[in-house]
């Protein structure tokens, strides 16, 4: 979790001037997504290759979250809506919800992400997997059982959202709240790379 | 639009409206007969409570609401349940060194000419053992429970995701048991 912190510079962003600013970073240089195996809801591989060609928006949580999960990514779709209106939509992000808790999220993953967004992916799998990928982005998660056949428990987790580029590099990240419009305009503002550097 | 919600409840019990009483949610009583008080309590307002939808197969929800305490005093929230949901719990989400966690909330103690917001990445009611899967447009019902026992029940509207303006608009009295 240090190596990309202790090896690259970032900066902290802070974009327009209403009290809905944009809160995240930028990293000075881009890093690859490391190598992993996972499966998307449709029951297909899904690697960091599927992470090329295009501009991804990924959330890790489970699908027993009952509030920052959903209210996360229901705003992830009204940020594409937003985005809409100035990019086309063949340049619109697509956003890949990592489910980090397979056991309960595997069965119900694929009515999970369409709930919040029709082109949504969910993406989930074994442990280690899952692991490669939390750790290559730099985030964090831990189930809170309190004993191993727990059904009901919480799992705490990252809370940012990874900008990963159309060369499966990671660009930056954005904290909550996500507000559509200011998260649109700065993340139109990065994917031109037009980010204020101050 | 705000939903405004009255309680309202004639109490079977003299001891019952005394309850009310110290609790600042009876504002006036009326006529004594018979051993029986009849308690007029105004003055706990919860606006716009609404449910995101939830997508099928999962049975865990949140509520979110506005509760604004007008009734001359504290009022302290101690559980919460619906009959549509097995558990519910008063929660809170917190965010430190960028992570989400959630805490319960045991009691909230709302000072009276206060207001307490429910809201995402905050303080939400948390319904978990869903009996039945609400879409949005549907309604269920939740109960809050005040520190002596006086409980209101709320209208809960389920309302698409991310559709946070949703609530009733029309005004409701409330049961005060």
């Amino acid at each position: 979790m240090m190596r990309m912190f202790l090896g690259l510079l970032f900066i902290c962003l802070s974009f327009g001037v209403s009290a809905q600013d944009v809160k995240g970073v930028v990293l000075d240089e881009p890093v690859p997504v490391a190598k992993f195996s996972l499966v998307a809801q449709d029951g297909t591989p899904f690697t960091q290759e599927e992470l090329k060609g295009h501009w991804t928006l990924l959330f890790l949580g489970f699908t027993n979250c009952p509030d920052v999960c959903p209210f996360t990514l229901a705003n992830l779709e009204a940020v594409r809506t937003e985005l809409s209106q100035l990019i086309t939509p063949d340049n619109l992000p697509e956003v890949v919800f990592l489910a980090v808790d397979p056991d309960r999220d595997q069965d119900v993953l694929g009515d999970y992400v369409k709930h919040f967004g029709i082109s949504f992916t969910g993406i989930t799998g074994e442990r280690t997997e899952i692991d490669r990928l939390v750790e290559s982005i730099d985030g964090f998660y831990r189930l809170e059982k309190s004993d191993p056949e727990a059904d009901a428990y919480d799992v705490t987790h990252s809370a940012a959202v990874t900008v990963i580029n159309p060369d499966g590099e990671i660009t930056a990240k954005i904290s909550p709240p996500f507000h559509p419009v200011t998260t649109a305009t700065h993340l139109f503002r990065h994917m031109r790379g037009l980010e204020t550097l101050n | 639009m705000d939903t405004w919600i009255l309680a309202r409840k004639r109490a079977s019990a003299f001891a019952a409206a005394l309850a009310l009483c110290s609790l600042g949610l009876a504002s006036s009583f009326a006529e004594e007969s018979q051993g029986h008080m009849q308690a007029e309590a105004v003055g706990i307002v919860v606006s716009n409570a609404v449910s995101p939808a939830v997508a099928p197969g999962i049975k865990t929800a949140a509520v979110y609401f506005t509760l604004a305490n007008n009734s001359g005093s504290d009022a302290d929230l101690v559980a919460v349940q619906s009959p549509a949901f097995a558990m519910a719990h008063f929660h809170k989400t917190a965010m430190a060194d960028g992570l989400m966690t959630m805490e319960p909330v045991a009691q909230l103690s709302i000072p009276q000419g206060e207001s307490v917001s429910f809201a995402p990445g905050s303080l939400h009611v948390m319904l978990m053992g869903a009996k039945k899967r609400f879409e949005a447009g549907d309604r269920f019902m939740l109960t809050l429970q005040f520190g002596t026992g006086t409980t209101l029940e709320v209208p809960v509207d389920v309302v698409k995701p991310g559709d946070m303006s949703g609530g009733s608009h029309d005004h409701s009295s409330m049961k005060m048991n």
